[in-house]
């Protein structure tokens, strides 16, 4: 039987802070949030979960890591840049790292508070790119970004599978590690991670990027992938990884069916339990349109939008996009509501 | 999904405290890769095999859940050996983290298959079965249908392998 603690009633703004002050709810993952109740989730044996709600104060001892500080407070704006061919304009054969340099500076001059280099696409079916090639791709993007980064404070991420690659992205000024496999695709990967001072990304994906979405399954889905997760984190401390060094990511749309990606949007708090931040990527997702109208990806902003406020509201410290400014733009609205 | 049993061992310490720690580390590493553990053994101490003077082994038992074919399964092993700084250069030589799968939900693998299963020298193993039997007390030969205890006693030295 295993234990799990789901924060619930979740409170913001002024009301947030007086609740707590009168000893009716608990801060949320060192932000703003507060929460008043807590779903406790059992699971008997794997196809038997029990859950019930209780104050959250009946079990204020064993919530410390739900209260905690995070190193990383949010809400912070991750912009993905894609150093990866034009497939519409050039058929893929020459990627000219100039739009991508010019697509990272209008983001850091957006406000994202991270940029996102990758090389390979890992949408779903896509195929795995030579490492050789994926260094070509992000190096030059990430030197050319370097400068105004630092001026303004921003994270340079690397996004990658591979050790070669994330060597490669350290040294030129990546100072993140966004690795969709958790540091398992590559064996070398680790003991990079490990040697650098970098942040790391650990997120959760159900098998391969180019099969994953033909029959994802799991037992439970909030409570597998919470139990993964808690797992690369241990894997990742054992290899020498601090703990304040790791951020966790669901993983939203790897290996998961719609359902899966909503029962894990709708279960977000329970995340907070492992003690790190927490990344949420929905942006322009499948599951946007095969919940509305089956909208093109260039179509999908208003999902992307609800999808990624809702993460926030349960405490979620990054949301990774591709529309910074407008991103920004929700999020300031939202702020200003709660916090008035 | 496919119930197997995995035996972990390990007799040098690498970058780890000891082999001990190696071992223990070993078992997120192996669930951070879709394999699902279900109970793990204690740990034992087993000398080395076949030359003695090398150091002792740390051995383990899991037993997991996963939905990946066998060869799948050992590959994805052999990568937390190799993330764990151990190269298959020589069978037999000192290892940070040695992963074997031991039974893969009873199947027996046909002449030529890899791996072979299940594993074909774990009725003589102590550091097998000891384990083994500590979170699979049911647990019956694929191959002889002979119950573990059976398997136990018919060792020529049970106490090859001793709870550490």
């Amino acid at each position: 039987m295993k234990r799990y603690l789901r924060p619930l009633g979740i409170l913001s703004g002024a009301a947030a802070s007086q609740a707590v002050a009168a000893g009716l709810a608990l801060p949320l993952a060192g932000g703003s949030l507060a929460f008043s109740l807590i779903e406790i989730i059992e699971r008997i044996t794997p196809g038997d979960v029990r859950s019930q709600i209780v104050p959250a104060q009946d079990v204020a001892g064993e919530l410390a890591p739900h209260i905690g500080s995070r190193p990383l407070s949010g809400p912070t704006v991750m912009g993905i840049v894609n150093a990866t061919p034009d497939s519409f304009s050039d058929g893929g054969a020459y990627f000219d790292p100039a739009s991508a340099i010019g697509h990272a500076k209008a983001m850091i001059k957006a406000g994202a508070g991270i940029v996102d280099v990758g090389g390979e696409s890992t949408r779903p079916g896509a195929a795995a790119v030579p490492v050789d090639e994926e260094i070509r791709r992000v190096v030059p993007v990430i030197a050319g970004i370097r400068a105004a980064a630092q001026a303004a404070g921003v994270t340079i991420s690397v996004d990658t599978r591979n050790a070669r690659t994330m060597q490669a992205a350290l040294d030129a000024g990546a100072t993140m590690i966004n690795d969709v496999s958790a540091l398992t695709h590559d064996p070398a990967a680790l003991a990079v991670a490990a040697r650098s001072q970098a942040r790391v990304v650990l997120m959760h994906m159900q098998g391969e990027p180019a099969t994953m979405q033909q029959a994802p399954s799991y037992d439970d889905v909030v409570l597998d992938v919470y139990d993964q997760l808690e797992a690369c984190i241990a894997a990742a401390q054992a290899a020498g990884i601090a703990l304040e060094r790791v951020v966790i990511d669901p993983g939203i749309g790897f290996g998961k069916t719609v359902e899966h990606n909503l029962a894990l949007l709708s279960h977000l708090s329970l995340f907070h339990r492992l003690g790190v931040p927490l990344l949420i990527g929905v942006s322009r997702k499948g599951f946007i349109a095969r919940l509305s109208g089956g909208e093109p990806t260039d179509k999908r902003l208003g999902g992307s939008l609800a999808a990624g406020l809702a993460a926030i509201g349960q405490g979620a410290q990054i949301i990774r996009v591709h529309d910074v400014p407008e991103t920004i733009q929700a999020l300031r609205l939202a702020t200003a509501i709660r916090d008035s | 999904m496919a119930l197997s049993f995995i035996a972990l061992g390990s007799n040098v310490a690498g970058r780890f405290a000891s082999s001990a720690d190696a071992v223990e580390a070993a078992v997120p590493a192996i669930q951070c890769r879709e394999i699902i553990i279900l109970s793990r053994s204690r740990l034992y101490r087993s000398a080395a095999w076949p030359d003695p003077a090398d150091p002792e082994f740390v051995n383990a038992m899991i037993s997991v859940e996963t939905s990946l074919a066998p060869d799948a399964l050992l590959a994805s092993l052999h990568a937390v050996e190799a993330e764990f700084g151990r190269e298959r250069r020589q069978v037999n030589a000192p290892r940070t983290l040695d992963l074997d799968i031991v039974d893969y939900a009873g199947r027996i693998s046909a002449p030529g298959d890899s791996p072979i299963l299940p594993h074909p020298r774990l009725a003589d193993r102590a550091f097998v079965l000891l384990p083994l039997a500590e979170i699979a007390p049911d647990w019956r030969h694929p191959v002889t249908g002979k119950a573990i205890g059976d398997l136990i006693r018919a060792l020529p030295d049970p106490r090859a392998a001793v709870r550490l």
